[in-house]
């Protein structure tokens, strides 16, 4: 049985491309030409009459032509009345399709524009750390300020990746090159990188990650700076670990990558011994050969002894001397058994060529005849006495001549510069009898920067009273003398006296101070200071002062003072155990503690000691510290480079840590070892306003 | 479509997709948000790349390769879309109302899809097995035909044959069977329906009744039987048209929140 004879064609029905069909298209009645465009019926009469042969005739096609046949005005005589036509499926798709599409138009606009906008486009939940802090979009987003025009007109303009990452910046302080990669200056990350290039490639990269670090250096534009973003990814939810980073992500920009720490990450080279101690040091030479004797139960027993784990748990600190080295080394730096002073000359009259001096008319005045230090002025008498210009300017010209006690072959000039020092040397020895501290501070504050703070580390203890008796026994006449010179009188030589009563008097003085501090000695008309034990405020204050010469003139005179007091053998003994650092491009330190954490400090590489200490055997420590028996650990101190060294211990071998550290184990991912931002890092200051409440307000309080 | 360029047209297809799937890998490899953004942009391309088969539809004089070429276009996009999506999304709970909302969207055009797709695949076969094929417009004519000769039937077995055998029948099960378009989910998954049993119970008449009267039986067995494969075809026919009026409104949808959410990320996050 055939049930369709007619189609789209035949006339019937509409195509299903039209918006609207017949109405009575569930009807056999439906006619054949269906409805116009806007769904009007179309059909008013059955047909259109043709006009052929000279009438009109019925052009009727559904039951053929009619019997009444067309009017005479050639109008067809049956009418139809109209349908109601009916939208077409596809019309009533379109419709339904248009205005959900003007719903979402309508509510985005709706939402963008309005208050709440926020929270209808926000693609997620801030981490708890940020949901907390942040109050709007604006805070961390550059272009979300204005309204929604202004936002639409800033794409592409602005709210670069580095804008926003500056918002971040303002409460993670990350260092002075934040944004730069791992936080380094580019030209230092390029001296690494350069060293990691010339290391061979792992053989056994997977072939996806060498793809994409392929790909990268295909993508590379030159510009160094990351966005914050491009590794932490905001809006996923308040427990989102915003610090997650897998090794892939790592290795895509490393010059060299490999697959796994155990197999192909690079070996350690000379970890963790990155430098010399800062407290010179050698664990060899202690565990083996010094504690001998009455020594001997001073000895430490296990490396706890004398390391002890931070509250961290991160690094191992160094005892205190107190607690780890006074036992042996207290009396060596106050000086028992130490052959020759105990003390450094501050001041001393230096011993003169008299004879020469009156042969060539130089008149030096009152003058000990015995004084025959040979040595010239003590390097604390030149930089007080070098704030005088011509003072300066004779020492200067007398730089071959340091021995005053022979003049036999100096010239007049040469004479009559000595001549002009010894009265500036007599002139200092007066002000500072007369003026006290003040004269120091006069001199001084002419020529340097130092603060009130350092000028009392320095010259806080000084002995006034001792320098007045020294002027009174060696320079009894000075002031008379000082005022005669000035009225162009004659001066004298002072006569000789008992030397050998002197010296014993001296070795009394100074047995006298055994704790330490000033005193003076007359058989060498010196004024000496003896160290008052370890970390002696007055050597520390002068090493410290002096280890740079800079901010001071005359550089020269604090260079020979840091030379005098850093001899190893100089009374004190400080450098004997503290080095000292002068690194290109670096200020001259001298470490005055053995190494601990830098304060908001981030290194590459990290390691927490304490998780460690429960897997270590019977070795201990030794596990990964293995003595290096032949290492001249000393000979690192005879300079001032800390690179240059030789550890006490091997460096460690990479399979050490690779024995647990396995993606199966203990993890091996980059993060557990390094971190991706080094530097210093301040944590973020709050930064209230300091503001007195108005009395306005106080008075309101009062009345409530 | 040759077989020539219709081999360069899968090559062309499979090198787009193997790229775009590596580019996507090394963006993942090296952020988060390299491997979000990437997949965003390039789902939001698709999405727009979808829609031009519907616009396709609408311009049949525009002669930009066979329908069924962009149908399988648009079949192969769209579930490249869901591995974009993926990727794009997470495994995240989407949040906030225009998140939601867009997630909501893409699954219901992305579910649509798959069910017409299965649809198209299931039905279209029946309808090819379902004997002479009807357009789904003129079926309300047919049926009222068919209405109309098989109560002629009904009629001349009361006049000629003076039997109110079937008047009763018809009474008591043929009139609502003709009304209209019957056991819609029965045909739809292929089921045994009442039709079948309005036959069954026709076949029992049978049994008490003269040589013209089985003649009669005969006679509206055939009507019936052509009624109840006019349901199927409407059912079928129609199934495979309603479906759409979920995918298109929803995937225009899509695109207007696609194109919102677009300008907010490109405003809001730059990295």
């Amino acid at each position: 049985m055939r049930l369709q004879d007619d189609g789209f064609r035949d006339g019937q029905v509409a195509p299903p491309t039209r918006n609207w069909v017949c109405g009575r298209a569930t009807e056999e009645t439906a006619c054949s030409n269906g409805p116009d465009e806007k769904g009007r019926c179309r059909v008013t009469m059955e047909c259109v009459p043709v006009w052929e042969g000279a009438r009109w005739h019925c052009s009727r096609i559904s039951d053929g032509p009619c019997e009444d046949g067309p009017l005479p005005d050639g109008a067809c005589c049956r009418s139809v009345p109209a349908c109601q036509p009916i939208p077409s499926l596809l019309a009533v798709r379109r419709r339904i399709t248009f205005w959900l599409s003007m719903v979402m138009v309508g509510l985005s606009l709706l939402f963008l524009s309005g208050p709440k906008g926020s929270a209808f486009f926000s693609p997620g939940e801030l981490t708890f750390g940020h949901g907390a802090s942040v109050e709007a979009c604006a805070d961390c987003h550059a272009a979300a300020h204005g309204d929604l025009v202004d936002r639409v007109f800033a794409l592409g303009v602005s709210g670069t990746g580095q804008e926003n990452s500056k918002l971040c910046l303002t409460c993670h302080h990350l260092g002075d090159h934040a944004l730069e990669v791992h936080g380094r200056f580019p030209k230092e990350l390029a001296v690494v990188t350069e060293g990691l290039s010339r290391m061979p490639q792992a053989a056994d990269v997977p072939l996806f990650q060498d793809f994409s670090s392929w790909v990268l250096g295909l993508l590379e534009t030159g510009e160094k700076q990351l966005a914050c973003a491009t590794c932490h990814g905001e809006h996923r939810g308040k427990n989102f670990n915003l610090l997650a980073m897998n090794a892939q992500q790592c290795q895509t920009c490393h010059a060299r990558t490999f697959s796994d720490f155990a197999n192909n990450h690079p070996p350690f080279s000379g970890y963790p011994y990155e430098r010399r101690t800062r407290i010179a040091f050698d664990h060899t030479s202690h565990i083996g050969k010094h504690f001998f004797g009455e020594f001997k139960k001073d000895a430490p027993i296990t490396c706890a002894a004398c390391h002890r784990a931070d509250a961290a748990g991160q690094t191992m600190r160094t005892g205190t001397f107190e607690n780890i080295c006074a036992s042996c080394h207290a009396e060596q730096i106050e000086g028992v058994g130490q052959s020759g002073a105990k003390g450094f000359a501050f001041l001393r009259l230096p011993g003169l060529d008299l004879e020469t001096l009156q042969e060539h008319g130089v008149s030096v005045g009152e003058w000990p005849a015995d004084a025959n230090f040979e040595d010239g002025l003590t390097p604390f008498m030149e930089l007080l006495l070098g704030t005088d210009s011509a003072f300066a300017e004779d020492l200067a010209f007398l730089s071959g001549l340091d021995d005053f006690t022979d003049l036999s072959d100096a010239t007049d000039k040469e004479i009559a510069a000595v001549g002009r020092i010894v009265w500036a040397v007599k002139r200092l020895v007066y002000n500072l009898v007369m003026r006290g501290q003040q004269e120091i501070v006069n001199r001084l504050q002419m020529t340097t920067n130092i603060g009130a703070r350092k000028f009392a580390d320095l010259f806080g203890q000084f002995p006034v009273e001792v320098i007045y008796a020294a002027q009174q026994n060696w320079l009894p006449h000075l002031a008379m003398e000082l005022s005669g010179l000035e009225a162009g009188e004659a001066v004298v030589q002072l006569e000789d006296r008992d030397a050998e009563q002197e010296i014993r008097m001296d070795r009394e003085r100074e047995r006298k101070m055994m704790i330490g501090g000033w005193y003076r000695q007359d058989s060498e008309f010196a004024i000496l200071y003896r160290p008052i034990g370890h970390a002696d405020p007055f050597l520390y204050a002068w090493l410290d002062f002096t280890v740079q010469a800079t901010g001071v003139k005359h550089g020269r005179s604090a260079e020979k003072i840091f030379t005098t007091l850093a001899n190893p053998k100089a009374p004190g003994l400080c450098m004997k155990c503290h080095s000292v650092d002068a690194q290109a491009g670096q200020r001259k330190r001298i470490h005055w503690a053995a190494a601990r954490p830098v304060a908001d400090e981030r290194k590459a590489t990290r390691f927490t000691h304490a998780v460690h200490f429960s897997l270590l055997d019977d070795k201990g420590c030794l596990t990964c510290h293995t003595l290096n028996p032949e290492a001249e650990v000393m000979e690192a101190f005879e300079h001032t480079d800390p690179l240059t060294f030789s550890s006490n211990f091997r460096a460690m071998e990479k399979t050490v840590c690779a024995t647990c550290h396995t993606s199966k184990r203990a993890g091996d991912t980059c993060l557990t070892c390094h971190n991706y931002h080094v530097g210093t890092m301040a944590p973020v200051l709050p930064n209230a306003p300091l503001t007195a409440p108005s009395p306005s307000t106080k008075r309101t309080t009062l009345i409530r | 479509m040759t077989f020539v360029s219709r081999y360069w047209a899968v090559i062309v297809t499979w090198s787009v997709i193997i790229l775009l799937l590596a580019g996507l890998y090394v963006a993942s490899v090296v952020s988060p948000y390299w491997t979000t953004f990437l997949s965003g942009w390039l789902l939001f391309v698709f999405i727009l790349a979808l829609l031009t088969y519907n616009l396709l539809n609408r311009l049949p004089f525009v002669s930009l390769g066979a329908s069924i070429d962009w149908f399988s276009f648009h079949v192969s996009a769209g579930l490249l879309t869901l591995v974009l999506f993926v990727l794009h999304v997470g495994l995240r709970a989407p949040n906030g109302l225009l998140e939601v909302t867009l997630t909501l969207l893409y699954a219901a055009c992305a579910v649509s899809g798959i069910v017409g797709l299965i649809l198209l695949h299931l039905l279209s076969r029946r309808l090819e097995m379902g004997g002479e094929a009807v357009s789904l417009e003129r079926i309300p004519i047919i049926r009222e035909r068919l209405r109309e000769k098989i109560e002629g039937v009904v009629e001349r077995t009361v006049s000629e044959d003076h039997s109110t055998v079937f008047a009763d029948f018809h009474e008591r099960q043929l009139a609502s069977f003709l009304d209209g378009p019957r056991n819609y989910w029965s045909h739809l998954f292929g089921a045994p329906s009442s039709g079948r049993a309005l036959l069954t119970d026709l076949e029992a008449l049978d049994r008490g009744l003269e040589e013209k009267e089985r003649e009669r039986v005969e006679e509206l067995r055939v009507l019936i039987h052509v009624k109840y494969g006019l349901d199927c075809q409407q059912t079928l026919q129609g199934t495979l048209k309603y479906w759409l009026f979920i995918h298109v409104p929803v995937a225009y949808s899509l695109l207007i929140l696609s194109f919102v959410h677009t300008i907010v990320i490109s405003v809001y996050t730059t990295g």
